[in-house]
C-alpha cells in the first residue's frame, strides 16, 4: 500500500467582520496510552460577508486509518460547501449541506481507491453546519452534537442520534450512510454555533431517558468567551488547552473536538 | 489567554457503565470435585483483575445471581470497587429458568436506573455457568418457552449479550437450545475456572476501553485455553 500522508488536526482560525470561527481537535488520554493518533478532525471557513461553514469528524477507534478518513472528510466537505455557496449565492443551506456530505463520502471512496486502503479503515462520523447571517442548518452522521445560541437560549440543533449504547454508531463509510444522514430543521435568530464530537457529550449535554438537552453550565461560558475573542489564533490555543485539561480528561478518554462560530456583538468585540 | 477549564462545568462526569450479571449454578452437585471452591476463587480473581484495570474499574458494574436452593440475588448491582465477592455454598436443585428470568429482570431495572440518571452504558452482559440441567423447566413447557423466547429476543434485539458455560456433566444440548443461535454455549475444559475468569476480566476490560462505533473482538475461549464450542 502507498504511504499515507500525515494529517493535521487543527485548522487555522478565520476572522471576517464580526463573524468569527475557531476550534481545535485534541488527542484523548486513552489514545495516548494505546499509541493511537488523534482520530478527530475539524475544518472551517468563512465566505464573506456572512457565511461560515464548519465540518467536524470523529474517526472510529477500530478503523486503522480513521485519522486520515476524518481529515479527508472535513476538508472535502468544507471545500464543497464554500465553493458551491460562492458560485450559487442564495443557495438553500440544506442543498449545500447535502453536497458537503456527498463530497466527504466521495473523497473517502477516492482515498480508498487511490491507496488500496479498505473504505472501512477510514470510518468516521461527520457533523456539518452552516451559519449564514442568522440562519443555521446542519447535516449529521453519527454522534457528537451541534448547539445553537439564539435569543431564546441554547438549543440543540442536532443531537447524537438514537443509540442506546455508548459504543455503537453508524459511520460515513457504512453501506447505509445516505439513510443515516440526519438533516436538522434550520434555525433563525442564531448568534452562535458550537460543534463537538462525542468526547464532549458528557460535558455539554444532559441525558434523560435517552433524550438530550443542552447543558448551559458548559456551553454558555464558551459562547460568552467566544463573543469577546479578539485574536482567533489565541482562541484556538485556549480551546486546545481546554480539551487536553484534567477536567475534560477525567470523564472522557476519547479524542475531543470543539469548534465555535460567533456573530460578535460590536460593543463586546474588544477583549477586556 | 483565558483559562477555559475554570469557566466550564461538566454536565455528567460519570463514565459510561457496563452492567454484568454473573448467573451461577450453586446446586448440590457443585460440591463435587472442588467446583464450588474453584468458583469462589474465580470470583475473587475476577474482582482483583477488573479492579486493577483503571478503566474497567470505573466502568464495570457487577451483580451476582445464584440458582441452587432457590434463586438468590447474592449481590445487587454495584461498581467493581464496591463488589465484595460473596462466599457461595452449594445445595439444592437447579432452578435455572427462574435464575435466567431474575438476571434479565435485573438488567432491565439497571438500564432504567442509568436512563433516569442520564448515565451512558454499554450493551449489558449475562454470563451463566452451570454444571447440570434445569430442574424448574422442561423442554416445551410454559416456563421453558418463556425463558428461551426472552433470551433469544434479548440477543436479537440487542438488549444484552448472553454467554452460557457448561461444566462437567452440564447438558450442552439443552444449553444449545437456551443460548441464542448467534452465541452457542461453551464447554469448560477440565474445570479451568481460573482461565475462564481471567478471560472474563480481560473481555470486560476490552469492552470498557472500546470507543463509540467499535465492535469489540473478544478473544476466543478456545484460543484462551479454557473452552470448546461443541459441534
Amino acid at each position: 500500500m502507498t504511504a499515507l500522508p500525515t494529517t493535521v488536526t487543527s485548522a487555522p482560525p478565520a476572522a471576517r467582520g464580526n463573524l468569527r470561527v475557531f476550534g481545535s481537535s485534541a488527542v484523548g488520554p486513552g489514545h495516548v496510552s494505546s499509541g493511537l493518533p488523534c482520530q478527530d478532525a475539524c475544518a472551517y471557513e468563512i465566505l464573506p460577508p456572512a457565511l461560515c461553514a464548519i465540518a467536524v469528524a470523529d474517526g472510529l477507534g477500530s478503523a486503522a486509518h480513521s485519522d486520515l478518513g476524518a481529515q479527508t472528510a472535513v476538508n472535502a466537505a468544507v471545500r464543497t460547501m464554500v465553493d458551491q455557496a460562492a458560485s450559487n449565492p442564495g443557495e438553500d443551506l440544506g442543498r449545500l449541506l447535502q453536497a458537503g456530505v456527498a463530497a466527504a463520502r466521495a473523497a473517502l471512496e477516492r482515498v480508498a481507491g487511490d491507496t488500496a486502503c479498505p473504505l472501512r479503515d477510514l470510518a468516521c462520523t461527520l457533523l456539518l453546519t452552516i451559519l449564514h447571517g442568522e440562519r443555521a442548518a446542519a447535516a449529521h452522521v453519527g454522534d457528537g452534537a451541534i448547539v445553537a445560541k439564539t435569543a431564546k437560549g441554547l438549543q440543540l440543533l442536532s443531537g447524537p442520534g438514537e443509540s442506546e449504547y455508548a459504543n455503537e454508531v453508524i459511520p460515513l463509510t457504512s453501506k447505509d450512510w445516505a439513510r443515516a444522514v440526519r438533516v436538522a430543521t434550520p434555525l433563525d435568530g442564531v448568534k452562535g454555533i458550537m460543534v463537538f464530537t462525542d468526547g464532549l457529550q458528557r460535558a455539554a449535554l444532559r441525558k434523560n431517558r435517552g433524550s438530550y438537552t443542552v447543558f448551559d453550565g458548559f456551553c454558555d461560558p464558551l459562547f460568552t468567551y467566544a463573543n469577546r475573542v479578539a485574536v482567533p489564533s489565541d482562541a484556538v490555543k485556549d480551546i486546545k488547552e481546554l480539551l487536553l485539561s484534567a477536567k475534560m480528561s477525567e470523564h472522557s478518554e476519547d479524542d475531543k473536538t470543539l469548534v465555535v462560530a460567533i456573530l460578535q456583538t460590536p460593543a463586546e468585540s474588544q477583549q477586556p | 489567554m483565558a483559562n477555559l477549564e475554570n469557566l466550564v462545568e461538566i454536565a455528567n462526569p460519570q463514565q459510561p457503565h457496563c452492567p454484568t450479571v454473573l448467573l451461577l449454578d450453586t446446586s448440590g452437585s457443585m460440591a463435587q470435585g472442588g467446583k464450588i471452591t474453584a468458583l469462589n476463587q474465580g470470583l475473587q480473581a475476577f474482582k482483583a483483575e477488573v479492579a486493577g484495570d483503571e478503566l474497567a474499574a470505573k466502568r464495570i458494574d457487577v451483580a451476582i445471581v445464584t440458582f441452587g436452593e432457590g434463586v438468590r440475588i447474592q449481590h445487587t448491582f454495584s461498581s467493581i470497587e464496591e463488589f465484595s465477592p460473596p462466599f457461595l455454598t452449594p445445595g439444592g436443585l437447579t432452578p435455572m429458568g427462574d435464575g435466567l428470568i431474575q438476571a434479565m429482570d435485573l438488567i432491565e431495572e439497571r438500564k432504567r436506573q442509568y436512563q433516569e440518571k442520564g448515565i451512558d452504558y454499554y450493551r449489558p452482559w449475562i454470563f451463566m455457568i452451570t454444571d447440570g440441567e434445569p430442574t424448574d423447566m422442561k423442554v416445551g413447557d410454559a416456563t421453558w418457552n418463556n425463558v428461551v423466547r426472552r433470551v433469544h429476543e434479548g440477543e436479537s434485539k440487542r438488549k444484552f449479550m448472553f454467554f452460557a458455560v457448561g461444566v462437567d456433566d452440564a447438558r450442552m444440548d439443552l444449553l444449545q437450545q437456551i443460548a441464542p443461535p448467534t452465541r452457542p454455549p461453551i464447554k469448560l475444559q477440565e474445570r479451568r475456572f481460573k482461565e475462564l475468569f481471567n478471560w472474563l476480566s480481560n473481555s470486560q476490560a476490552r469492552v470498557s476501553s472500546s470507543k463509540p462505533g467499535e465492535m469489540v473482538a473478544l478473544q476466543s475461549p478456545v484460543a484462551a485455553g479454557w473452552g470448546e464450542i461443541p459441534a
